[in-house]
């Protein structure tokens, strides 16, 4: 029964299929990415329950073209995750596009992606995650391009060009270490036996290329250009591919390759993760000072995306029990809380047209149940206790504390006041300035834009009063890798 | 019934009293009818508690809530504070009433007064570390609403200012409080005492951010630059919330961290210098001041300087320490009581005239008799008058620190001394000024009349005040025996004293005739003048060292920020430009048509036309006159343009006033980088 595995992963696919060569007109469109959705949850959740720890091969050449899928507790997690901010994406994206001609290629390819990195989370081996991979940089290009104009092809460019250097970076990582090793196979704690000293060399080298190629999607600075260049999209994409699907697969595969196949003990053994560590600090505060220079809503919150992964990254190679737990809650929660934002300011922008921070003045009055949210959702963000973010914070401060090294927390201090400094004068401005005389138009919001939103808002304000379940789950996983 | 579960029901009642805010049902009196009865049952609850605290400590403990728990506990000192804070509350809760009056944010402001109420008193309870925090943040997010109410740009200065203040604040002392959990591995406070002794000069590293925390609430010196930015614009009763009660929440958390550290010597001694510093400095800024609620903001500041200086003798003193600890507590009480009389009576001058510089509100207090006599009770409460409150608390906390500095060289007490005579002086001469212009002199203000109905509510809670004042200054044993102070050799009414307080006034009034009357007023004519605030041109701390230093770190930063987001794209584009014009070279294959043209000593074409027309054809090609590589970069860039890439910088901090000491400071900055690029460069 073990190939019921494939079936979470290739059902997207068949909708997608189904829904690019039938020209359905809106509503049945919408009930069938709804279902897909919904279905496709459905079995996740089937095979997370029912066949936890079996692993599927789909086709095996010899031990390097080896397509396995395999569920494991941190599999399952991701995927969970995914599949849930998968439907309210739809719901939303829904919302945002009802009475919209041509935008067939949009929910095409959306549920197209949710198959790519359902597979991505079901991946059993490194092959078979850089295949998902590469299938994630090529199902997400077209969303990248929806628009057709001349900067949406100009960002969908930099885009691949960016994916395909990272992916081709990290492919020779894996054929370095496939060399040595002779196997790709996810074990917990990593597959690398004792090295040898004089080997240390080589396997930084292997280390340092798939990081920084798995680290271009994850928004490791310099290579994080083509996040804001992502925010002309239009926002059902960018809340997508920036907050869930395309940072976070990076950053999924990031875990992988430090926890899964080359194990703390041996990074750190030839330095892996102070090479990391420099990056993942130049990461964290160019992203949040970056911010505090943008007008424009989406690319501000884009900057504050790349801000967070650092976080997120930080946890990965600090190597400490707490650390690990604080990257993986702040991971999720960082998730729900930017879909989100990225959700409120596309709504804004659907609604009045407006995109940037001194043109939203007093849209609080017109708006107030969205920018409610938005207000929750951000100081959730910031990390005001007792809210979700400063619990990931804790954790994340005292892990890497008790790793020995005090610049690390005050560099997760400084870059906390810089996302105060960025995302607080949106809020400030939205309720605190006056309406301009000429009183923006408002069109009426989409119920089904709303309800996502308040949804997710109360999500995060539960998950940060009681966080216990969710720390006992990844301190399991935590206990397994370390 | 569990007596501990009282002290949750004190926060969980006014949270709950929130809940009628957001209903559509309730309007507005029924919202205050209800707001004002939980205020009055937990002051009553807090009233039930006092013997049960008498006898012994309160705990509450509810662990697993938010991680790591909510510890509560109660003692006497805790218990002081709780009952202040009710108290006062409730009396400025019924006059913000009838003070905020215009619909414009009115459920605005009434709902983060009932936010910060709670959150102030589960700061007063926490027995946690984090819990402490928590409250802490909490309380500072509620209060920045209070101060941004009228919302001009003023306002919206003042809130920027004390907010990103509190907020730096705290994640300083958070960083304080992670390496506290490093080291001590507990966060409860009760047992970090014991950890803390095993510590060395870590402990410093440890408590030194978490006081810069505190600090910057409690107004020490040098945090205290959005004291007067943010008093002035806040409505009336929030200013005296802010004053009263705020201030004390810092200074409570400073008494804390002083005391998990064991009262250590050197933490007394830098709490005891910056409270020298304070009283000094609050005072000679207060007496320079025409606005009267940046004077008293400034009083403000010097006060609260006593009460740092008394908690580090604390400190200092050790085993006898415990005359400066119960002197703390009286001098906290009486400051939140006469703070309170004094900002709300401001508030009764500006609610009635509109204005709040002394140039404007000569003569308000004529013929208003209650009024001036409870402004005045305010005002002697301060200056350490007999028969007031302010007279035994200083006293008591002159009498520690004279013992305290007997330890010492006699050069050092006599500093403090003289230290402490003038700031006491400085008091005296400033509540003159204030009370001379206002309520003695004759002028344009005397004709304007408090409403009978605003009245009720602002002049009679300022008489309860005052009442108070006036009872603990007579009667100070009445406080002694409510607090559990045994100390018989208690006399304060001693020639001592008194005489020393008639010294203070004689300077005092010194001060007034020969300072404030010939340098600070100007007179046009022989009954009119105006007064004159020369401290504009001296060195502002906020404008001339903080704001210039921000103003250099973020310039550069952003510099080498803006270069790391940009040099791969630019890197790849330049190199798609420089094959672009590889690429765009034209070889010439006909040479017939050239000749060397002596006239303008250059070869030229004998086809002009074909010139003509290859350059059209480049026209045509970018639209421009000649193709080269200039030309060429000039297409190729994309949203990179270096217009877009040295980002528009936010205007915030780009518009500074440059004075003469942010130049030199600049110049010092510079300095400094250059120095350290050179001996990083040439090592």
């Amino acid at each position: 029964m073990n190939f019921l595995l494939v079936l979470p992963i290739l059902f997207p696919f068949l909708c997608a299929l189904y829904l690019f060569f039938r020209e359905v007109e809106e509503k049945y469109r919408n009930r069938v990415v709804f279902f897909c959705v919904l279905f496709n949850f459905l079995l996740v959740l089937l095979n997370v329950f029912y066949f936890k720890n079996s692993f599927f091969h789909v086709i095996r050449i010899n031990s390097f073209f080896d397509i396995a899928l395999k569920v494991d507790l941190f599999g399952l997690v991701f995927s969970f995750l995914v599949s849930t901010l998968w439907i309210f994406a739809a719901v939303y994206a829904m919302g945002y596009y009802s009475h919209e001609k041509n935008i067939h290629t949009f929910f095409v390819f959306f549920c197209a992606t949710l198959g790519a990195v359902i597979g991505l989370s079901f991946s059993g081996n490194l092959f078979t995650l850089f295949l998902f991979y590469e299938l994630l940089t090529f199902v997400t290009f077209p969303l990248f391009t929806l628009t057709h104009t001349k900067e949406a092809f100009r960002s969908g460019y930099k885009y691949l060009t960016y994916s395909i250097s990272g992916t081709t970076a990290s492919l020779i990582g894996i054929l370095l270490i496939f060399n040595k090793v002779g196997s790709l196979d996810f074990i917990p704690g990593g597959i690398l036996s004792d090295i040898a000293p004089h080997d240390y060399s080589y396997y930084l080298l292997a280390y340092g290329l798939t990081f920084l190629g798995f680290g271009v999607k994850a928004g490791l600075v310099p290579f994080h250009s083509w996040l804001p260049s992502a925010m002309i999209a239009p926002t059902p994409v960018s809340a997508l591919l920036d907050a869930v699907a395309v940072v976070k697969s990076g950053i999924f595969a990031l875990t992988r390759i430090t926890y899964f196949v080359f194990g703390p003990v041996a990074i750190m053994a030839f330095n892996g993760n102070t090479f990391a560590l420099i990056f993942i600090l130049i990461t964290i505060v160019a992203g949040s000072f970056l911010a505090l220079h943008q007008k424009n809503l989406k690319k501000r919150l884009a900057y504050s995306t790349i801000s967070q992964l650092g976080y997120i990254m930080l946890g990965l190679v600090v190597f400490t029990p707490n650390s690990f737990v604080g990257g993986m809650l702040h991971m999720i929660f960082h998730a729900v809380i930017k879909i989100t934002l990225f959700f409120c300011v596309g709504a804004i922008m659907h609604v009045t047209r407006k995109t940037s921070l001194d043109e939203i003045a007093g849209i609080g009055k017109q708006l107030p149940k969205l920018m409610w949210c938005f207000s929750l959702c951000s100081i959730s963000l910031i990390g005001i206790p007792p809210t979700a973010g400063y619990v990931s914070k804790w954790y994340l401060a005292t892990g890497s504390l008790q790793y020995g090294n005090v610049f690390v927390p005050i560099v997760l201090l400084l870059s906390a006041l810089l996302t105060t400094g960025y995302l607080f004068p949106i809020i400030s401005t939205a309720f605190f300035m006056p309406l301009p005389e000429k009183k923006p138009h408002v069109h009426s919001l989409d119920k089904r834009m709303l309800i996502p939103i308040i949804v997710l808002t109360a999500t995060v304000i539960t998950i940060g009063f009681l966080p216990n379940p969710l720390i006992e789950v990844l301190t399991r996983i935590s206990n397994l890798v370390m | 019934m569990n007596i501990s579960f009282i002290l949750l029901a004190l926060i969980l009642i006014p949270a709950s009293s929130l809940l009628t805010f957001s209903s559509r049902k309730f309007r507005g009196p029924a919202i205050e009818k209800i707001s004002l009865a939980s205020l009055t049952l937990v002051f009553l609850l807090v009233c039930y508690l006092y013997p049960y605290v008498r006898e012994g400590t309160i705990y509450f403990q509810f662990p697993n809530l938010m991680g790591t728990g909510l510890y509560l506990k109660l003692n006497m000192l805790r218990y002081t504070l709780v009952f202040i804070t009710s108290f006062i509350w409730i009396i400025t809760y019924l006059y913000s009433t009838h003070y905020i009056i215009s619909y414009k944010n009115k459920r605005r402001y009434f709902f983060f007064l009932m936010v910060t109420f709670p959150t102030t008193l589960g700061f007063f309870m926490s027995d946690n570390i984090l819990n402490l925090f928590t409250f802490f943040e909490l309380m500072t997010v509620a209060s920045y609403f209070l101060v941004i109410h009228d919302e001009d740009n003023y306002t919206h200065k003042a809130g920027f200012i004390y907010i990103i203040m509190s907020i730096g604040g705290g994640l300083v002392q958070l960083m304080g409080i992670f390496l506290l959990y490093n080291y001590t591995s507990t966060l409860m406070l009760s047992e970090i005492p014991i950890a803390m002794e095993a510590l060395g000069t870590i402990k410093y590293v440890i408590s030194i951010p978490i006081i810069i925390g505190f600090g910057v609430k409690a107004c020490m010196f040098p945090l205290h630059v959005w004291l007067p930015k943010v008093y002035s614009p806040a409505p009336s009763p929030a200013t005296s919330i802010f004053s009263a009660i705020l201030t004390k929440t810092g200074i409570f958390g400073i008494f804390l961290v002083l005391q998990f550290t064991n009262f250590d010597i050197n933490l007394s001694f830098f709490i005891a210098t910056t409270g020298l510093i304070n009283m000094f400095l609050g005072g000679l800024l207060a007496l320079h001041q025409r606005n009267i609620k940046k004077t008293f903001a400034y009083s403000s500041m010097s006060q609260i300087g006593y009460i740092l200086l008394s908690i580090s003798i604390i400190g200092i003193l050790g085993e006898h320490g415990s005359s400066a600890y119960y002197a703390s507590i009286f001098h906290m009480v009486t400051h939140a009581l006469t703070k309170t009389i004094i900002f709300l009576g401001c508030g009764v001058i500006i609610y009635t005239v509109g204005d709040m510089s002394l140039n404007n509100i000569r003569g308000f207090g004529q013929k208003k008799a209650l009024y001036k006599i409870t402004f005045l009770i305010g005002l002697l409460g301060t200056a350490a008058i007999p028969g007031f409150s302010g007279f035994i608390s200083k006293n008591m906390i002159h009498h520690a620190v004279a013992e305290a500095t007997s330890m010492f060289s006699p050069g050092i007490a006599l500093l403090v001394e003289i230290i402490f005579f003038i700031s006491s002086s400085f008091t005296v001469a400033y509540s003159i000024k204030i009370y001379k212009t206002i309520f003695i002199e004759k002028y344009n203000a005397s004709s304007y009349k408090i409403e009978k109905s605003f009245l009720r509510y602002s002049v009679y809670p300022m008489l309860l005040v005052s009442v108070f004042v006036v009872l603990l200054g007579i009667k100070p044993q009445l406080f002694f025996d409510f607090i559990g102070y045994k100390d018989a050799s208690m006399h304060f009414y001693t020639s001592y004293t008194l005489t020393s307080t008639v010294y203070i006034c004689i300077t005092g009034l010194i001060i007034y005739y020969f300072y404030i009357r010939k340098k600070l007023k100007v007179y046009i004519d022989i009954n009119d003048y105006y007064f004159v605030n020369p401290t504009h041109g001296w060195f502002d701390l906020e404008r001339d060292f903080y704001l210039p230093l921000l103003n250099f770190l973020f310039i550069y930063v952003t510099a080498i920020f803006s270069f790391i987001d940009n040099f791969i794209v630019d890197i790849v584009t330049g190199i798609n430009s420089f094959f672009r014009y590889l690429g765009s070279v034209q070889f010439r294959n006909d040479v017939s048509n050239l000749y060397y043209s002596a006239k303008n000593r250059k070869l030229a074409d004998k086809s002009s036309d074909l010139n003509k027309h290859a350059k059209d054809i480049s026209k045509n090609y970018l639209g421009e006159k000649s193709v080269n590589l200039r030309t060429l970069l000039k297409h190729s860039q994309s949203e990179s343009h270096p217009s877009n890439r040295w980002l528009a910088i936010e205007r915030i901090y780009s518009k500074l006033p440059s004075t003469k000491y942010s130049l030199i400071f600049y110049a010092l900055l510079h300095g400094t980088l250059f120095i350290t690029l050179y001996i990083i460069l040439l090592r």
